[in-house]
């Protein structure tokens, strides 16, 4: 299946057909349908699609080239064609996303790699359990993370070292990582969290910041393995799962959970759980 | 593998029908998926109301009919129709589909065990037809499930018949 990903891959602009594809693996139709779909959670059909819708939508943020020609570049029959299918699945005009210009992961579909298709091919990792939380206070540290990620353990140990001040009394032990991704966060950068559930009248430090997570409805995935492979996780969740599912997003944060563990675990068998919010 | 080539009349089906990729939901041989979902429909119609339909020619023979359609190629969306044999059409429920299939020679592979999963659609089509002194006729094909089929979790103990419409390959007209 890596193959025919790569066919697809190579094929984003030209003219080709599930069948084109099937013939390219020497696969029939039927068997390869059969195949793409248990393999990689896409018909063969709504991954092309996807990816030549977010590749356009790529080269609208980044380029200057009028969107009839994209919509051509990419084998839309039309500008009205590219228009209706580019809002089903990003929910704006292409226009609109091109004035917006913010590159948001959550929403384009990046190209399947063999450890996308072998982390997804894990196990039952990746079906959610739906859940409700209620409003809850979280008390941590808190900064912009850019390129590498180095900056997140350090978090976790300036959390450690001002709770070993503090004590026990006010926190709740269960520890939470919070990313949010504002607009524009793939240039700028996200804001992490690393926090410990607190209670609402607690007293602490002032190096800590203090944020309330108001109430709403998760869907909670178990991330298996290292910190460094969850944007394999989260590329599954928004551009797999989240589409598939009927389901929007509630807001641009994500919650790591690290139970009553410090978190960023980093060998193979630890287990996280990860909370998209949804509506 | 080498088929029997049979010839049968018009054949006239009972059932539900499926159409687009059966398995946007989930790939694989599990149920989970379109044409799993047809047949339990089916399975518990039969179940329930099966007395509905009139006509039935064998009660414990099942057909599961793909048929190509004009975007097949371009999306790999196809038909599938899962069904029984029924004499004629009367009377039939509203919530019941039929199908008709054309009177035609079919070429009958038999698939034991883990032929059944393989790619049996490659070997026939791109293996044996070309060469064969047949061409496809129609453009559909079927699966026969009677009593030889165990079910997916005993497929080693399975037989299964596929169908193929088939017509001989047209001399090239000689020029005199």
């Amino acid at each position: 299946m890596v193959k025919a990903v790569d066919f697809i891959e190579a094929n984003l602009k030209a003219d080709i057909a599930v069948a084109d594809i099937a013939d390219a693996v020497s696969y029939s139709l039927y068997h390869f349908c059969r195949m793409f779909n248990r393999i990689t959670r896409h018909t063969p059909y709504d991954y092309l699609m996807r990816r030549r819708l977010s590749e356009s939508a790529r080269e609208l943020a980044e380029t200057d080239k009028k969107i009839i020609q994209v919509a051509f570049d990419y084998r839309f029959n039309s500008p009205e064609t590219f228009s209706r299918a580019f809002k089903r699945v990003f929910n704006v005009q292409p226009y609109q996303w091109r004035k917006q210009g913010s590159l948001d992961r959550r929403v384009l579909m990046s190209r399947l790699t063999p450890a996308h298709i072998q982390h997804i091919n894990k196990g039952d990792y990746l079906n959610p359990v739906l859940e409700e939380r209620g409003a809850f206070q979280v008390a941590g540290v808190m900064a912009l993370v850019k390129d590498d990620q180095e900056v997140i353990p350090l978090l976790w140990d300036t959390l450690a070292g001002e709770l070993a001040d503090i004590g026990s009394i006010d926190t709740g032990g269960r520890y939470s990582g919070i990313a949010w991704y504002p607009r524009g966060w793939q240039k700028r950068g996200y804001l992490y969290l690393a926090a410990v559930e607190a209670k609402p009248q607690a007293v602490l430090g002032s190096a800590l910041v203090v944020k309330t997570m108001p109430p709403s409805k998760y869907a909670r995935f178990i991330h298996k393995g290292p910190y460094r492979d969850l944007g394999l996780t989260l590329d599954y969740i928004y551009q797999t799962w989240l589409p598939k599912s009927g389901k929007r997003t509630a807001g641009p944060f994500v919650i790591e959970d690290y139970g009553h563990k410090l978190g960023h675990p980093d060998d193979e068998a630890s287990e996280t759980g990860i909370d998209i919010p949804i509506k | 593998m080498e088929p029997t080539i049979v010839e049968r009349d018009q054949i006239l089906l009972a059932g539900f029908s499926f159409f687009g990729d059966p398995f946007a939901a989930s790939g694989g041989w599990t149920e989970e998926n379109e044409i799993g979902r047809l047949w339990n429909r089916l399975g518990a119609y039969m179940a329930h109301h099966g007395d509905r339909i009139k006509h039935i020619k064998n009660p414990c023979v099942y057909y599961e009919v793909h048929i190509t359609h004009a975007e097949t190629a371009e999306k790999g969306h196809f038909e599938v129709f899962v069904g029984v044999e029924i004499e004629q059409l009367e009377d039939l429920p509203v919530d019941i589909s039929a199908k008709m299939l054309p009177p035609t020679a079919y070429a009958v592979f038999t698939l034991k065990g883990g032929q059944i999963t393989s790619d049996w659609a490659r070997m026939i089509y791109q293996e044996w037809m070309p060469g064969s002194g047949y061409e496809e006729a129609y453009r559909y094909a079927f699966q026969l499930y009677d009593q030889r089929f165990k079910g997916l979790d005993a497929l080693d103990a399975s037989v299964l018949d596929v169908y193929v419409p088939v017509k001989p390959v047209r001399e090239a007209a000689r020029a005199s």
